[in-house]
């Protein structure tokens, strides 16, 4: 099977995530591949480009969210992403991930509420912030796929 | 008053003057001033709205200092066909009352606010307020900037004593203003430790609080009527108030408990424009999420988008733009390319962990103090030859060509960092081989102790040795002292003027030469910093010590970069070029037509 991973804006660090799902995948015995949409790609959608990946989205092909927390407005732009993919694209969503997060995770949860209630995804899981070089192995724990097999 | 009412009498006769700018105080209060009246022939008019009494030495006084109501064109001309038309040819005259009252009815209007959020931080906020600020400047509007809430290391004192955030004074330079106020900053957050940050409030240091007393007991008891008040102060005195707002406004979690945002805006009465930073990419996501999360009655506020800093697929993104305007109904004000300006560091670069700027061929090494501030101090070094590597780390020592010691907010609790990181030791291995600056809490550090016996800093009281470097002891006392500008002469190399502003606690004695003589208007000149010029080793308390070029030739020299020791510019000349190419920028790529519609017309 395929996993689709979307970023929320282009620079959500999705690759490293993506690296973490795939470990984590690994882990848990999935034979699953986990393919990371380039760029930005509500934007080029909104333009009438085509964006492969949404496609397959839109066929039924799984996918996860990634959104950069450290320069705020992540709820936003996890909400306006949902907001803008198409119907069958949104129905295969299983959720999203909060990347580079630093401080007190228990002040996120009202928001994390809220995103959840409105969209119907699941928060699968709050990466806290490190350091470009450190072991992303690390904070693998932070991360939880079940739901996506749920 | 016989005084006032002489130069009154001199104003009657000599009629109106317009903007006087031969005058060696001119702008007092803004570029383009009418200053037709000096002397306001009005005094004291006893109007709240443009002034108020205040408890003098001799009982209670009407102070309109900060009363811009009389430097108006409109006004200033208007009050002279008066007189001429009345005949009046002393002050006091009794029919100056009705002529007040006329002009107030013709020309007085409370300022209207507008306020700019940004769907994240670095969305190019502060620098579309700034463009914004000299864009109205420009059509000759008097205009302020304001920012409700800013947490920031890099502050200013203010000619009143006060302290504000850096970038409110430069956004009051792009309007014009000679002297930014604390009205424009009202509430100053300065990170102190993890949790915990000083609070500025109009300017005066509060208190220290943790993130639940400020947001849960001091924001809703006092802190959104300061705001409120604040607002209010400066369209009064305005025609525009150009409010920035903090990181997003969507950030659902604190929305209600926060007020630098919707809640400021909501206070101020004013419209909002929201800015996206496109080079992040998810632009048009930002956008949308952005509104839609934000609750109706806001969202009602936000008259228009920007999409910021755009440096490629301009064509694609004006395609987003037009999209964007369909999907929200909100008109997209304009698509504004990457501006490539120079204008002082934003504070979210320190908080971001950037290890280096510039790429010029000598390397100087400033040392990142956990709690670094006033590192604007550093921004002119990259108008040089100069790469600045921040160094956290005796690894990161390497190949250094000079060392600055820049400001911090504890100077013992980072000296003890100094000693425990073991940079300490790496510092003094450069000593007297590479030019070492310390300014203000780095000067400190360099002395031979600093004594804390009332635990200002510490905590507890401690006594600490410093680097030795200088023979000096610095001492704390429960006094800071804030100068707003101090124009000095250096008393090293070629010489030469610099200016600084002073924000510290402690006193420095020292028996070192000193390296600065500061030019005292009223009273005795003053002799500031220390210097070892053989031991290439120099310490001040002068913050924005880089600014002109005298001090940073001198660095220059010493790194042997003679040739363009002699090319050095004054940063404030780059600074204000480089608002002109801002302001530039935006009024070729915004519909200004539009933007002027929104802050005009009241829906």
């Amino acid at each position: 099977m395929s996993i689709i991973v979307i970023g929320a804006s282009s620079e959500s660090g999705k690759s490293t995530v993506c690296r973490m799902i795939g470990h984590r995948l690994d882990s848990m015995g999935k034979d699953c591949e986990v393919i990371e949409v380039p760029g930005s790609p509500i934007e080029r959608l909104i333009v009438g480009m085509d964006v492969p990946e949404i496609s397959r989205m839109c066929e039924g092909v799984p996918s996860v969210m990634v959104a950069d927390i450290e320069r705020g407005g992540c709820f936003a732009a996890i909400y306006g992403t949902w907001k803008l993919l198409p119907e069958d694209a949104r129905s295969n969503m299983k959720g999203f991930i909060i990347n580079r997060f630093r401080g007190d995770r228990s002040i996120l949860q009202p928001a994390i509420d809220i995103i959840e209630d409105k969209t119907g995804l699941r928060c699968l899981g709050v990466i806290s912030y490190f350091r470009q070089g450190e072991d992303h192995l690390a904070h693998m724990d932070e991360v939880d796929l079940e739901p996506l097999f749920g | 008053m016989d005084c006032i009412k002489k130069k009154v009498n001199e104003e009657i006769e000599k009629g109106w003057i317009g903007s006087c700018t031969s005058c060696e105080y001119h702008p007092c209060h803004f570029i383009n001033q009418d200053c037709t009246f000096c002397y306001c022939p009005f005094y004291p008019c006893n109007d709240k709205d443009l002034g108020c009494e205040i408890i003098g030495r001799h009982g209670s006084i009407w102070s309109c200092s900060d009363c811009l109501f009389i430097h108006r064109k409109d006004v200033a001309q208007f009050v002279c066909s008066e007189i001429k038309k009345h005949g009046i040819t002393e002050a006091l005259d009794p029919r100056f009352k009705d002529i007040f009252a006329e002009a107030k009815k013709r020309f007085y209007r409370k300022g209207r606010a507008l306020m700019v959020v940004g769907a994240t931080s670095d969305a190019g906020k502060s620098l579309t307020v700034t463009a914004l600020c000299r864009m109205l400047h420009r059509k000759g509007k008097i205009v302020a900037p304001f920012k409700a809430q800013n947490m920031s290391l890099n502050s200013k004192a203010t000619m009143g004593g006060c302290e504000i955030a850096m970038i409110q004074v430069l956004q009051s330079k792009a309007a014009g203003l000679k002297n930014p106020d604390q009205h424009m900053n009202p509430l100053l957050l300065k990170p102190k430790r993890d949790s915990m940050s000083q609070v500025i409030v109009c300017g005066v240091p509060k208190a220290d609080m943790t993130a639940s007393e400020y947001y849960d007991v001091f924001l809703p008891q006092t802190g959104i009527n300061v705001v409120r008040d604040e607002v209010e102060f400066l369209k009064g005195r305005y025609d525009y108030v150009i409010m920035e707002g903090a990181g997003s406004p969507a950030e659902i979690n604190i929305y209600d408990k926060e007020i630098a945002n919707m809640r400021a805006a909501k206070v101020a009465d004013a419209d909002v424009l929201l800015v996206v930073n496109v080079s992040f990419g998810g632009e048009v996501a930002y956008a949308v999420g952005t509104l839609d999360l934000i609750p109706e009655e806001d969202r009602s506020r936000i008259k228009g988008i920007i999409l910021n800093n755009a440096s490629h697929d301009l064509e694609r993104i004006t395609l987003e733009a037009k999209r964007l305007e369909e999907i929200t109904g909100i008109p997209v004000l304009g698509v504004i390319p990457h501006a490539d300006v120079t204008l002082p560091s934003e504070d979210s670069e320190s908080l971001r962990g950037v290890r280096r700027k510039g790429d010029g061929s000598k390397t100087v090494g400033i040392i990142r103090f956990p709690r670094i501030a006033n590192f604007t101090d550093l921004d002119p070094l990259i108008l040089e030859d100069i790469t600045i590597v921040y160094i956290e780390r005796p690894e990161d020592m390497v190949g250094l060509d000079a060392i600055v010691l820049p400001g911090t907010k504890n100077s013992i609790e980072d000296l003890r960092w100094l000693n425990e990181t073991g940079l300490a030791d790496a510092i003094k291995s450069y000593w007297k081989k590479v030019p070492i600056v310390g300014i203000c809490g780095g000067y400190q550090m360099m002395g031979k102790a600093i004594e804390d016996p009332h635990g200002l800093e510490g905590g507890a009281p401690c006594h600490m040795e410093g680097l030795g470097f200088f023979d000096n002891v610095t001492r704390f006392e429960d006094d800071v002292k804030k100068i707003c500008l101090d124009n000095a002469e250096m008393l090293v190399g070629e010489g030469g003027d610099v200016t600084g502003y002073e924000i510290h606690v402690g006193k420095t004695s020292t028996e070192e030469k000193p390296l600065f003589r500061i030019r005292k208007m009223f009273g005795k000149d003053e002799e500031e910093g220390s210097c070892r010029p053989d031991e290439m080793t120099y310490g001040t308390y002068l913050h924005g010590v880089f600014d002109k070029p005298a001090f940073r030739r001198r660095l220059l020299t010493l790194m042997g970069c003679d040739k363009d020791a002699d090319m050095c510019q004054d940063y404030d000349d780059v600074v204000e070029r480089s608002i002109d190419v801002l302001a530039d920028t935006f009024e070729q790529n915004l519909d200004v037509e539009r933007l002027m519609r929104i802050l005009e017309v009241r829906e």
